[in-house]
């Protein structure tokens, strides 16, 4: 049994306030930032989902946890639908499944000290049986995150970006989780406490057994910390495959314009000679009918005009969303 | 249970707030008006040089003297008693009337916030109401309505100015509930209490306590203007508006008068805006950085 | 030296603060030739940025050059007047791209107002904005803005972030600039968007011969798009080197970690990391700047600065390993 499972995910924001808006009856503006995304992860897996600003990657990470609920669809972690949870439920939940936020220093309070920044989740839990030993505790964590002890009496502000994403991840251990939602965890952080970073996580993968949610739109970084990726475009998957698959046999033409245009240090190229996709990301607000990728695509015909293509399996294990395949 | 760690955090976090407020100038100028203040509403009978009541018919208007340090008003009464005792109603009114209106406006504001829906057009539609009034009519209306007192005054100050208190917590929550370190709060299974009291409350506290500095001496001002139109203070009892009404009479012939008054509203006013303001600085841990 | 756009010699830049001046900025020895493309690359706090804004003396109050100088084109400009300097070269010799594109336009003008307002200042006043707009919807056209009659009548908000960096091009590239400073332009984009914007980049650069100073933190662009590589820390140029032979022979300790923390595609082993962290701007250690965590670091690194030296063919190092 998968540890998380996704079936059917959809969450449509609608904006239909002001009176203005109304009365010039348009109708509600409906935007799809997820459209009907089913994926499994297995347990101590890493499956990152990639995808450019827009996609609804973001959005996914949250519904999984239940920060936001979903339109339709259901989510099941160890085979129980978290949507059904009632309060005991979704706390024990909260317990299991934790968050790692994007921007390293806003998800600190700036109130608090670093100490009571990562015994929060304890007090919340009720797990603090012996109040003195609390300090303990909390040292103990900022050692796992590589923080010696002096750092439990600063305030956020006072950290380095690299220092409040070990202080945001040495929280989101403090319960001893099974699985972790990271949402872009190394974005906006140097290349040397990036790979610190990245090192620290899978280091604590193999140690603790997590599995996690990776949220990305670097794939240097997704080749190196996962096993399974999950290409998504305009609020759908379009192609899910292991790591290695999608790094040299992508099928979707999406996935295939991403990952070519993908070059290493180690490469010889240049910008100027560069294969590059037309286009921009289109408006979730209105998107193109049919495949939603069409108008740049450069093997559209069509049929991808005017019929949406489902995910399906081109191989054992390798799914994907487009008609040259079906 | 009694010391725990979040005890020790306490101390902690409040000798760090001691200790940066005690290089703080404003603290020591704001902090000692506060306890002059105070320490004139509590001890008025002790501190007194003379009975604020008695009146001298033969001693009307004079100016200063070493008998009457601050000279005598109208009836021959000893202007500095009278000003000592009538810290106490400014005490009272300024406090009071401050803490009603905080009080409401964090109950409702976070209401309206964090309900949303039909009660927060109602409480909404509650503030527009109380402001659209000029806060003179609403404040005569429900006085004539509750009859003048004391009490009277400080309630329906602080139920007029509690608007003010009530739109700023509803926005900066409304802000502050969007805030990472409030969604990271909920997926480690924070209830709504926990987020209001502990995430929410204390990052928009600052803005409620420099407000309320500035609102402390338009309090005083208001009940100044109420007793002047009889229906705050009744005489003799004084109050600090009731002495500036008194002496407005009298600018030609005592102009001093006026300027005692004048003064004690002024330095409370800045003595409560001063100690505010650092207070302020002094919770906020990004505006300190060295300590 | 004809080529030389820009020389920068021995320049150090102080930052005010709390009556002191802290050095943010020491030895800096950078030249640029016509029609090059230098990346200046390095970690927050690495000065990349301030140097950036030095050039174009947009340093604010509180800080001020204390020693050396820079010539463009052959001229001092640090002891150009301010007005002279805004006359003569910023915006007309010299041009800006900032990192993001949001804020670089102004929301209440439309998009072609504020290109036709370049064009205008650039024609010294001398044509009316009617004459311009023909010239200005070609430039949209150039930069690869589809439409582009339409779009000049919009405004910034319509625009997406990719075609706000191509407008910000197009208005830097108007009045044919000899240098263009470039602080990492494409943080805030997608990643197919960012590769379509280099691409205009690369273009417009073989196009006008434009030199351009590139600052970046991010290895995986600079390695497609420049010539040449400096890479600073804490302050200090620590390596200037031809960027194939950059990333196949790097030289100085700090850029050799670098390349070995950089997560690529191609690499499976685990990746390094570089112990310590950073030093604050102006806090930095005796000696070598980078011998804290440098692995090799011996004596000689705790006592003295070392300088860029020459230890190839246009490459240069600041190291004492070097001289072992």
């Amino acid at each position: 049994m998968a540890l998380v499972e996704v079936k059917n995910l959809k969450k449509y924001f609608v904006n239909n306030d002001g009176l203005l808006y109304k009365l010039a009856n348009k109708g509600p503006i409906k935007v799809k930032a997820v459209d009907d995304v089913s994926f499994k992860i297995e347990k101590e897996d890493t499956l990152a989902v990639v995808g450019e600003s827009g996609c609804g990657k973001t959005t996914v990470a949250r519904s999984v946890l239940r920060l936001i609920e979903p339109t339709a669809g259901e989510i099941l972690y160890k085979g129980r639908s978290i949507n059904n949870f009632n309060k005991q439920e979704l706390k024990a939940f909260r317990e299991d499944a934790q968050m790692i936020l994007q921007d390293p220093r806003s998800s600190l309070n700036p109130r608090f000290i670093v100490e009571e920044i990562v015994s929060e989740p304890l007090y919340i839990h009720d797990q603090i049986k012996d109040d003195l030993n609390l300090l303990d505790r909390v040292w103990e964590l900022l050692d796992l995150v590589g923080l010696s002890k002096r750092y439990s009496e600063l305030f956020p502000h006072e950290l380095s970006g690299g220092q409040a994403r070990r202080v945001g991840i040495a929280r989101a251990l403090a319960l001893q989780p099974e699985f972790i939602v990271c949402d872009e965890p190394t974005s906006g952080l140097d290349i040397s406490i990036m790979s610190a970073v990245l090192n620290l996580m899978k280091k604590l993968q193999q140690e603790y057994q997590l599995t996690y949610l990776w949220i990305s739109h670097n794939l240097h970084e997704v080749r190196y910390i996962s096993n399974k990726v999950a290409v998504m475009y305009l609020g759908k998957i379009v192609e899910i495959t292991d790591t290695d698959t999608i790094f040299n046999n992508s099928v979707h033409p999406y996935t295939e314009a991403l990952f070519s245009s993908l070059r290493g240090i180690n490469d010889n190229w240049n910008y100027q000679e560069h294969e590059i996709i037309e286009g921009e990301v289109p408006s979730p607000i209105n998107p193109p009918a049919g495949c939603s990728f069409h108008p740049r695509c450069k093997y559209s015909f069509d049929k991808c005009k005017k019929v949406e293509p489902e995910l399906k399996e081109v191989e054992i294990g390798h799914l994907a969303a487009c008609h040259l395949y079906n | 249970m009694f010391k725990s760690q979040k005890f020790f955090r306490f101390q902690k976090k409040s000798a760090r707030v001691i200790k940066i407020m005690k290089k703080d100038y404003k603290a020591y100028l704001g902090g000692s008006v506060i306890m002059l203040i105070l320490i004139s509403a509590i001890f008025a009978p002790l501190i007194a040089p003379a009975d604020p009541y008695k009146t001298n018919v033969t001693k009307r208007l004079e100016g200063p003297s070493l008998q009457n340090l601050l000279g005598t008003d109208s009836l021959g009464r000893d202007i500095l008693s009278r000003l000592i005792y009538a810290a106490r109603p400014a005490v009272l009114v300024s406090f009071g009337g401050i803490i009603i209106s905080v009080i409401i406006g964090i109950i409702l504001g976070l209401l309206a916030a964090y309900v949303g829906g039909i009660l927060e057009s109602i409480i909404l539609f509650i503030f527009d109401v109380i402001r659209a009034f000029p806060p003179i009519i609403l404040i005569l209306v429900l006085l004539s309505i509750i009859g003048p007192s004391l009490l009277s005054v400080i309630v329906i100050l602080g139920v007029t100015i509690m608007p003010r208190y009530g739109r700023v917590v509803r926005a900066e929550t409304l802000s502050e509930k969007e805030e990472d370190f409030v969604e990271a709060a909920r997926s480690l299974g924070a209830d709504n209490s926990r987020i209001i009291f502990k995430h929410i409350l204390p990052n928009i506290f600052a803005s409620v306590l420099v407000l309320s500095g500035m609102d402390m001496a338009s309090m005083i001002m208001w009940e100044a203007g109420l007793s002047f139109l009889g229906l705050g203070l009744q005489p003799p009892l004084s109050s600090w508006g009731v002495m500036l009404q008194e002496s407005y009479q009298y600018i030609q012939t005592a102009p001093l008068m006026i300027l005692w008054p004048a003064l004690a509203i002024m330095l409370t006013m800045l003595g409560f805006s001063t100690f505010a303001e650092s207070l302020r600085v002094a919770l906020n841990p990004k505006l300190n950085q060295e300590v | 030296m004809p080529d030389k756009i820009l020389k920068i010699n021995n320049l150090a830049v102080e930052y005010r603060n709390k009556g002191k001046y802290l050095r943010v900025l020491q030895d800096i020895n950078l030249e640029l030739d016509s029609g090059e493309i230098l990346a200046l690359v390095g970690e927050s706090g690495s000065g990349k940025s301030t140097l950036g804004k030095t050039i174009l003396r947009l340093l604010p109050d509180s800080a001020r050059i204390a020693e050396g100088s820079i010539f463009f084109k052959g001229k001092d400009i640090c002891n150009l007047s301010e007005k002279d300097f805004n006359d003569q070269i910023r915006g007309q010799e010299m041009a800006m791209v900032i990192q993001n594109p949001q804020n670089a336009l102004n929301p209440v003008f439309k998009v072609g107002t504020q290109i036709l307002d370049v064009l205008y200042f650039k024609s010294k006043k001398q044509k009316s904005r009617k004459e311009l707009k023909k010239e200005a919807v070609e430039i949209l056209k150039k930069v690869g803005i589809s439409d582009p009659e339409y779009r000049f009548g919009e405004y910034p908000h319509q625009f997406s972030g990719g075609m706000k960096q191509r407008v910000m091009l197009a208005m830097a590239f108007i009045s044919n600039p000899s240098l263009l400073i470039a602080d990492e332009p494409t943080t805030a984009l997608d990643l197919t968007v960012e590769a379509q914007i280099l691409n205009l980049l690369s273009n417009l650069v073989d196009e006008y011969k434009t030199s351009i100073l590139y600052i970046s933190h991010d290895l995986g662009v600079v390695v497609g798009l420049s010539d040449r590589i400096a890479v600073m820390y804490a302050g200090r140029i620590v390596e200037v080197a031809q960027t194939r032979e950059l990333f196949d022979h790097p030289n100085h300790p700090y850029t050799e970690a670098l390349l070995k923390c950089l997560p690529d595609y191609k690499k499976t082993e685990e990746l390094q990391t570089i112990p310590g962290q950073v030093p604050d701007p102006g806090n930095y250690p005796v000696g070598c700047n980078f011998h804290p965590r440098c692995s090799y670091s011996f004596e000689r690194c705790r006592q003295e600065d070392p300088r860029l030296e020459k230890i190839a063919s246009e490459h240069f190092s600041a190291c004492f390993l070097n001289d072992r």
